[in-house]
């Protein structure tokens, strides 16, 4: 299976999962250990002050970005056993148009380690402004075979 | 919360975010109002089986912001432990 097989596989069955389509979360660019994601406002995710994506979708779609960056990087019969550790500082109230979340894996290990940056923009502009920063923790195992 | 599988991670940071709005916000005067969510840290032990339930406590507090301590359990015992703090600002005259 080659390296992009792999990669649309991984897309496929991260934005058919519920969860991703409720708070509207698809994949736009994904590579080895990096991965932007676009989240749409919408009733489920808008709940915080001033109209603004809630604090706790905003850590949920940080920790997201991360297990799909994560999965970039793990081979046959290797899966995350679960999130240890999110650390979430919120600069802004998200009320922008749009919100992307750009994560890079920082250290690929037991323990791997993520950056997240969550970006809010307006229409015309490309670049966004920084909203939050997250750091994303998980543990990895591996499935006897 | 409830499930017939254990909740995931993703559902416990949205979770436990929405309940701690909620804890804050009982700390907040008349004169105050909530002002979003500045930062939330929160540690995973294990994974949650059937129902978890949210404990916080505030321990501290300014004129504009408020820091509360948590744990997340379910039946057998806390699972994840964190400290959130809460932007507030002066209530804005009408």
């Amino acid at each position: 299976m080659t390296v992009e097989t792999r990669f649309d596989e991984l897309v496929q069955n991260w934005e058919r999962r519920p969860l991703l389509r409720e708070l509207g979360i698809t994949v736009r660019e994904i590579e080895l250990g990096r991965v932007l994601l676009a989240m749409e406002r919408n009733d489920t995710n808008v709940s915080g002050v001033r109209d603004s994506i809630n604090g706790g979708v905003q850590a949920t779609y940080a920790e997201v970005a991360a297990h799909i960056a994560i999965g970039t990087l793990l081979d046959d019969g290797g899966r995350i056993s679960g999130t240890q550790d999110v650390s979430v500082s919120y600069a802004y109230s998200a009320t922008s148009m749009w919100t992307m979340a750009e994560a890079r894996v920082l250290r690929h290990g037991r323990l791997t380690v993520v950056d997240v940056d969550v970006r809010v923009g307006d229409a015309g502009d490309d670049e966004g402004r920084l909203n939050a920063k997250a750091r994303v923790t998980c543990s990895l195992a591996r499935t006897p075979r | 919360m409830t499930g017939e599988t254990a909740p995931s991670s993703f559902a416990l940071t949205t979770a436990v975010d929405i309940l701690l709005v909620r804890a804050a916000a009982t700390t907040v005067t008349p004169q105050e109002e909530m002002n979003g969510t500045a930062e939330l840290n929160v540690t995973y032990t294990r994974p949650a089986v059937g129902t978890a339930s949210v404990e916080a406590h505030e321990v501290g507090r300014a004129s504009s912001m408020r820091v509360l301590e948590f744990s997340v359990s379910d039946a057998d015992g806390a699972f994840a432990f964190g400290r959130t703090t809460y932007a507030v600002r002066a209530r804005s005259a009408q």
